[in-house]
């Protein structure tokens, strides 16, 4: 391209200086396909003068739209900020006004320090808050003596806390009268089942780490409990276990076999299908990997083929719901990713892979199922324990 | 710009629905023309009035480096981009008001309606829009320059070449 070839155009439309102006005009002169040139872009020009104008449409509704005013919902204004704020001097207001009356969030409080990991301190006060719900419940059945027990815990820990500063100095492991309180009315509710194996002196129970409410596993733990066990456990320990589940459960004992050399037994018994989970599920907590536990069966099948399984089958089974709430959350996630990341980066191929398998349990959870065992139904489970 | 529009403007400060209006009425018909031509007539009203409604919300922070006009047209033209980005939707053919080749014997015959569409059509998008923006559309130079956010010098070389293939599309048209 030469600068006379650039120049014409702006020459057309006047966007030259006039020394350009003056150049191109001689060289129009001089040069007749240049003068050719410049006539094709005065007949171009001219062509898309008559481009056809569309019908402008929608300027009022555009007025009308900048004249209105939106109108927001309240929450969304400053309503939400007023209850933002006050929600946060609520919370604070909690936390700070110092324990007079053993009130929950103080009792939390007092829980909390010694952790100083407020991270679990969260998740455990938000576990006790469902355990205190619990136990609330099967409060009506708590004995005289252990009501009276927890009272005077509390009434020991509202001493002691009127006497503490705001975050008391800890030392030693706190009471927890929640805790006490929930397992108090655990204790009676175990009672109540005729269970064996009682907690024993509550005022005996340790002040260590507490079982996980997560695992179903709500009972104290107190020596001589043979439901609880630890590696140290002989195989006499880890059958008694086991015949003190059944009973809890009122299981029916169909066999009783050694294997492995007699280091193992193995047992098959029947019980409930109403029952039948909770079973499974607390011999499972308690021989963890000093045995196994079978999947339940009716109790006319006694072979361990699939199609006999009764369905729910085991204690893992997440409910469908379940499954596609996390689905959903998972796919929200990854709208927020692509928002940062493209389709094929690390993160969002990861979250895909757990999307897939989120995908296939859903996907297997909706396969018609196996025939549902009725509540008043005797199935078969088969325990196998290996001890030293 | 009317006084009002302008005083509000330069007190940046939110101009007021009656000043918003003002400028809306002054420059609809452009804004919405542009839209069209970008997105077509069925999205064109709803772009000019996001247009408009940014134009509102952003219209304190206008620094007069550009006429009122070109910054509207660059807030349409980041919307029209946003729209055909989001419904993958393509330009629409521009219409002209031009006999067809039948119509012979007159000076112009090379140029003819169904050639241009075609020829401008053939144009890369960079050409087509300083030459839309240029020749339908009358923008300056440096409006241009200032709406697409390049030199004045490039949409002339831009332009300039644009011209160039469009004449040489119609010449070769014609020659079969």
């Amino acid at each position: 391209m030469t600068e006379r070839e650039l120049n014409l155009k702006a020459f057309l439309d006047g966007e030259l200086s006039e020394a350009e102006q003056l150049e191109v005009t001689e060289a129009l002169a001089a040069d007749e396909s240049a003068e050719r040139e410049l006539q094709d872009f005065r007949e171009l020009q001219a062509a898309f003068r008559t481009a056809v104008e569309p019908p402008v449409l929608g300027m009022e509704r555009t007025m009308l739209a900048l004249v209105e005013k939106k109108r927001t919902p309240w929450w969304n204004g400053v309503g939400l900020n007023v209850l933002k704020v006050a929600l946060a001097l609520g919370v604070a207001g909690l936390l700070l006004v110092p324990n007079q009356n053993g009130s929950l969030l103080s009792q939390l409080q007092t829980a909390a320090v010694p952790d100083t990991k407020s991270a679990e301190f969260t998740k455990s006060a938000t576990l006790e808050k469902s355990e205190t719900t619990a136990a609330a419940t099967a409060s009506t059945e708590v004995s005289s003596n252990a009501k009276a027990l927890a009272e005077s815990m509390l009434q020991r820990n509202s001493v002691e806390s009127k006497t503490a500063n705001k975050i008391p100095e800890i030392q030693g492991p706190p009471v927890d009268v929640n805790r006490l309180k929930m397992y108090a009315a655990e204790e009676a509710l175990a009672r109540t089942r005729g269970a064996t194996g009682a907690a024993g002196d509550m005022a005996a129970m340790p002040a260590g780490p507490l079982p996980s409410p997560m695992g179903g596993r709500l009972r104290p733990f107190a020596p001589g409990d043979p439901s609880e066990l630890d590696a140290s456990r002989t195989l006499d320990q880890l059958v008694l276990a086991v015949k003190s589940i059944a009973k809890q459960y009122r299981a029916t004992l169909v066999t009783e076999s050694a294997i492995s050399a007699g280091k193992g037994k193995s047992f098959v018994y029947s019980v409930l299908g109403a029952n039948a989970i909770p079973f499974i599920r607390q011999l499972r907590l308690s021989i963890g990997q000093f045995g196994s536990v079978s999947e339940p069966r009716p109790a006319g099948a006694q072979s361990a083929n699939p199609r006999n399984l009764a369905r729910p089958t085991t204690a893992d089974d997440i409910p469908l719901e379940d499954l596609e709430k996390e689905l959903q959350a998972l796919n929200e996630r990854r709208v927020v990713l692509l928002t940062e990341f493209y389709e094929d980066a690390k993160p969002v191929k990861e979250l895909d892979t757990q999307i897939d398998a989120i995908k296939k349990r859903i996907a297997d959870a909706k396969k018609p199922k196996e025939r549902e065992v009725a509540p008043n139904e005797k199935v078969v489970v088969q325990v196998s324990v290996m001890g030293t | 710009m009317s006084e009002p529009v302008k005083t509000a403007v330069r007190a940046e400060i939110e101009p007021t629905p009656l000043e918003m209006s003002a400028i809306v009425r002054e420059h609809y018909e452009v804004v919405y023309r542009f839209c069209a031509r970008r997105v077509g007539q069925d999205w064109a009203a709803d772009v000019a009035q996001e247009t408009f409604l940014t134009a509102q919300k952003a219209l304190k922070r206008f620094r007069f480096e550009s006429s009122l006009r070109s910054w509207l047209i660059g807030i349409a033209l980041n919307e029209c981009r946003s729209l055909i980005r989001k419904r993958k939707l393509f330009p629409p053919t521009i219409e002209f008001d031009l006999p067809d080749a039948s119509a012979s014997g007159r000076e112009n015959a090379w140029i003819d309606r169904t050639a241009l569409t075609k020829a401008l059509n053939a144009l890369s998008d960079e050409h087509r829009d300083v030459v839309v923006m240029h020749e339908i559309e009358g923008l300056s130079y440096d409006e241009i320059a200032a709406v697409i956010g390049i030199p004045s010098g490039t949409v002339k070389s831009r332009l300039h070449h644009a011209f160039i293939n469009l004449r040489k599309s119609l010449r070769d048209e014609v020659r079969g």
